[in-house]
């Protein structure tokens, strides 16, 4: 009998933090990436809410600990299927690559909306409408800032639930993070073009998290960031390459009209597979309309994936969820996963004898 | 006159005395315009030209036939054959005595008082052309019952569930016929006489004590046959004739809907409930409500709360495209709404008056409607377009806008809707402009119906088309396929499904739909309603999207900034407008915006 196997679909920070504790407990992993590199969607941010700490130094020392020997990372690998057998799964990768484990965690993660859908904010057709993520790359000069570098004092608006808890588009869920991060990304703004206005469209703010309350009172007392209840109704070019945007301003009932030199949409989370169940295999397939995050088998036994044994899920392929959230979803589903290890009969004198 | 006749004749008279009450209410409610419409023109040209349609539609059913061949076989042999009975007995009957103006029992049951005419030849030809055509009848009465268990026979998905009244004289309809075959039968085996029908079933082994009752059950069947038309749909088969014949000499709804009054009342009536309209409705099986038109009109012909039914449709006009008696059914829809709605007050007074002082002048006026707001690639692309084949434009909705209309008309606000239109007619007569462009549909529609401008209005698919006939604009033939989505209010509405293909067939392929022009679904989320819950909505899109992805486009393009909208959000493929495809090719996939592709190459996947 061999040492068990683990395999996890996706190296982002849930695979990341899964596969660092699993190799705590003395447990082989094999990491899944479809990208080049391991991070996800941690790679493109610059800071992170609520404490502005830096992304990197982040991802950083996370990679740095999947150095380990019980770990192997398989970059550029797209998992398409597992496949039940003898207690063991088996995962297929599109180049047709098989290996076999005794438990699957999946952490595919989400994709950011594809905001071309809402065509009426003008992504994609005004060069000054960007979204959130393009703003962090601005942030760290990977990107280019879509107004002219002699204007000191830029006008930008932030449009919050951009893709989320909207029906239109089927995504009738909150994405939770995005009203935070867009106080953060104000705050930012503010400290790289103090001269700036800026305002928050937004339904409702949901300061949920340890810190974030505190955050938002900053953006309006420290930083005079506006904040103005009522969605977008449509964005339209503008003389003087400045984009023209309608709302309301529901709480004071008025319409309301900005000329902006930069108007950022807070993309929601999407999510990024579909499981498409079979009696005895998963295929993995890109999700079609309304077909959303994956479901646990129940809410408080939220790391089990349906009644497949041996299949776990983490992070946000379950829905929406701070980076913080996310980090203690892998380790708790890191251990759920040894429990069942051990459980499993024919691992019982392995694992006693490596214990 | 023998006594077995009286249940015919009671029920004959009933039904005769209450469809001249109820018509005589119905006419009662014409407006002046319309009762002279009506004697101005009855003596006219258009009177033949009704009667040649009622032929056709009322006892040929050609436009069934056209649904399906064995669905209108049945509805044919049904009237026709009843018709050629009613016809030959007269005419037999008319022969044989040399009186014309018989009673009309005699005609009916004349086998009974003349078993045995003489065996010259001409009666020989009556007594087949009788026998022929009540087999004509009973060959359709197969197929009506057949299609009650089985209606896939008849290429039907769904049928009307019916009231007792109308399960009540659908039995004794189904009863007439072969209780008419049976008392001829045994009446030929006792007396002899009969034809080859009669030749055949007559050998069965009647007992002459059965002959008589026979005929008192044929009587009764037609009695009570009579006595429930008028209280059900079959009141569709004088009222339709009725109908053709008020519409050919030009006579209007009345502008209030009135359910037993004027042209609308004839209308109403004139439903078969036949229920063609289910199949072709794209909504069906959707919601909890079936609000059908077979539905919609049922309620109303039966007084009863029709308020959901009027509303919950989105006006895609797909049963009146297939309904066989050509009911006016979304103008109807929309007087109910008008009805519905009479407490609804907006205020438009706000609305700027403008002042002209000069009238700038240029080629093309460009209205895009609110929904170009939400698709403002469309109105980008239109405008280079314009730009390309140096046209020059104003956009006359670029800064702010004033809706069409349409949608406050299709919500029965459609007076309200006039100081909107006359804002907007004031904007676009403030200009010198040779054309009103406009992208969509719905603005189309209302201003071409309802404006009466000074110049004329073209859809921008067709006016696209226009420019690469004139070789202004043109795109070189790429390998890429199309599936187009006709938009309701420009293919039904107005038969335009060739101009946006041309356009397309010259940029690329556009492949063919099991469900496409006439038939084309509905996108789901029509200006119509906007009580349809979004969910209902969104299955509507789904079954629409199949039919569109069916031979896996690389395109789904359509010409409707609203269907274009609802589509994008649920297709797996892209959707376009027909402008912006001609202004992204040829490499129309590199060229979905280079910032877009790459984020989605280093982001999303």
């Amino acid at each position: 009998m061999q040492q068990p196997t683990v395999s996890i679909i996706g190296a982002g920070p849930a695979g990341l933090n899964a596969a660092i504790s699993l190799a705590k407990m003395e447990i082989r992993v094999n990491l899944f990436e479809k990208q080049v590199k391991p991070g996800g969607q941690l790679s493109h941010w610059h800071t992170l809410f609520p404490d502005m700490y830096d992304a990197k130094t982040l991802l950083k020392s996370t990679i740095n600990e999947i150095s380990h020997p019980h770990i192997k990372l398989y970059t550029t690998v797209n998992i398409r299927q597992i496949k039940r057998q003898n207690n063991q799964w088996i995962i297929s990768s599109d180049g047709n690559q098989e290996f076999i484990s005794d438990a699957v965690i999946i952490t595919s993660g989400f994709n950011l909306f594809d905001a071309t859908k809402k065509e009426e904010y003008g992504y994609g057709i005004y060069p000054q409408v960007i979204t959130s993520l393009e703003l962090e790359q601005m942030f760290n000069g990977r990107r280019e800032w879509p107004f002219s570098k002699d204007i000191e004092a830029p006008k930008a608006g932030f449009v919050h639930c951009v893709g989320s808890r909207d029906t239109k588009c089927g995504n009738n869920w909150c994405s939770k993070v995005c009203c935070v991060k867009a106080v953060k990304q104000a705050i930012e703004f503010k400290k790289q073009f103090p001269k700036a206005e800026v305002s928050c469209f937004y339904m409702d703010l949901r300061m949920f998290g340890k810190g974030y309350e505190e955050l938002y009172m900053k953006a309006q007392v420290d930083f005079n960031i506006q904040f103005i209840r009522g969605r977008l109704s449509e964005a339209s070019p503008s003389n003087g390459n400045k984009v023209h945007v309608k709302a309301e301003d529901t709480l004071m009932n008025r319409p309301l009209k900005q000329n902006l030199d930069m108007l950022v949409l807070m993309v929601g989370m999407t999510p990024a597979i579909w499981l498409n169940q079979h009696a005895e295999r998963i295929d993995f397939e890109k999700p079609k309309f309304k077909q959303g995050f994956i479901n646990p088998v129940e809410n408080y036994q939220s790391t089990i994936y349906q009644n497949t044994p041996g299949v776990f899920a983490a992070g946000t392929c379950k829905g929406p969820a701070s980076l913080i959230d996310v980090i203690q979803d892998a380790k708790a589903t890191a251990f759920e996963v040894f429990a069942y290890l051990k459980k499993e009969k024919q691992n019982v004198e392995i694992l006693e004898k490596t214990t | 006159m023998h006594p077995f006749t009286i249940p015919f004749m009671a029920g004959f008279t009933m039904m005769f005395i209450v469809l001249i009450i109820r018509y005589s209410n119905w006419f009662r409610g014409f407006s002046t315009e319309n009762r002279k419409r009506i004697a101005g023109r009855m003596f006219t040209r258009r009177s033949i030209h009704a009667l040649n349609e009622i032929f056709r539609e009322s006892l040929l059913h050609l436009k069934i036939y056209k649904t399906n061949p064995i669905l209108g076989y049945m509805h044919m042999s049904l009237a026709f054959g009843w018709f050629l009975l009613i016809v030959g007995g007269k005419l037999e009957t008319w022969y044989y005595t040399g009186n014309f103006a018989n009673p009309p029992q005699y005609a009916i049951f004349f086998r009974f008082f003349h078993p045995v005419t003489e065996a010259t030849g001409i009666h020989r030809i009556i007594d087949f052309y009788m026998e022929f055509s009540l087999l004509v009848v009973l060959s359709g009465l197969t197929i009506a019952m057949v299609k009650r268990i089985r209606k896939q026979v008849a290429g039907m998905k769904n049928t009307t569930r019916h009231t007792l009244t109308n399960r009540l004289a659908l039995t004794f309809l189904w009863f007439i016929f072969p209780l008419r075959l049976l008392a001829e039968s045994a009446t030929t085996s006792i007396h002899g006489g009969g034809s080859f029908l009669t030749g055949i079933t007559s050998g069965l082994p009647f007992h002459p004590a059965v002959e008589l009752p026979l005929w008192w059950a044929y009587s009764i069947s037609l009695g009570v046959f009579f006595v429930c038309l008028p209280f059900s749909r079959y009141l569709h088969i004088p009222t339709e004739m009725i109908t053709i014949l008020l519409k050919k000499w030009g006579v209007e709804p009345e502008l209030k809907l009135k359910t037993n009054k004027g042209l609308q009342a004839f209308e109403i009536h004139s439903c078969s409930g036949c229920g063609i309209c289910l199949d072709a409705c794209p909504a069906i099986g959707v919601g909890d409500k079936k609000f059908q038109s077979v539905y919609f009109i049922n309620e109303m012909r039966n007084g009863k709360d029709h308020s959901k039914t009027a509303e919950l449709c989105l006006s895609c006009g797909s049963c009146q495209q297939a309904c066989p008696v050509g009911i006016q059914l979304e103008p109807l829809r929309i007087s109910a709404r008008e009805n519905l709605n009479s407490e609804m007050r907006f205020n438009h007074t706000y609305l700027p008056s403008k002042m002209i002082l000069w009238r700038e002048t240029t080629d093309v006026i460009l209205f895009t409607g609110c929904m170009g707001r939400m698709n403002p690639r469309t109105t980008q692309s239109m405008k280079k377009l314009f730009d390309e084949a140096g046209i020059g434009y104003v956009h006359a909705d670029e800064d702010e806008n004033i809706c069409c209309g349409r949608p406050m008309v299709l919500t029965g606000a459609s007076e309200q809707a006039e100081l909107m239109m006359s804002r907007n007619r004031d904007i676009i007569h403030s200009y010198n402009a040779k054309v009103l462009v406009t992208t969509c549909p719905i603005c189309y529609k209302q201003f071409k119906n309802s404006y009466k401008l000074n110049i004329p209005v073209v859809h921008h698919s067709m006016y696209i088309n226009q420019l690469m006939e004139e070789g202004k604009l043109n795109r070189h033939h790429s390998n890429l396929n199309f599936s187009y989505h006709d938009p309701c209010e420009l293919g039904r509405a107005f038969d335009c499904y060739e101009a946006p293909r041309e356009v397309l067939k010259r940029a690329g392929h556009v492949v063919a739909l099991s469900k496409e022009k006439e038939k084309s679904l509905c996108c789901g989320n029509n200006m119509g309603t906007i009580l349809l819950e979004r969910e209902n909505r969104q299955q509507i899109t789904d079954k629409t999207l199949m039919v569109l992805s069916e031979n896996n486009p690389d395109y789904i393009v359509t010409s409707c900034p609203v269907c274009k909208n609802t589509l994008s959000q649920q297709s797996s493929i892209p959707v376009r407008d027909i402008a912006e495809v001609l202004t992204d090719l040829p490499e129309i996939k590199q060229k979905t915006g280079e910032r877009l592709t790459a984020m989605r190459e280093s982001h999303i996947n």
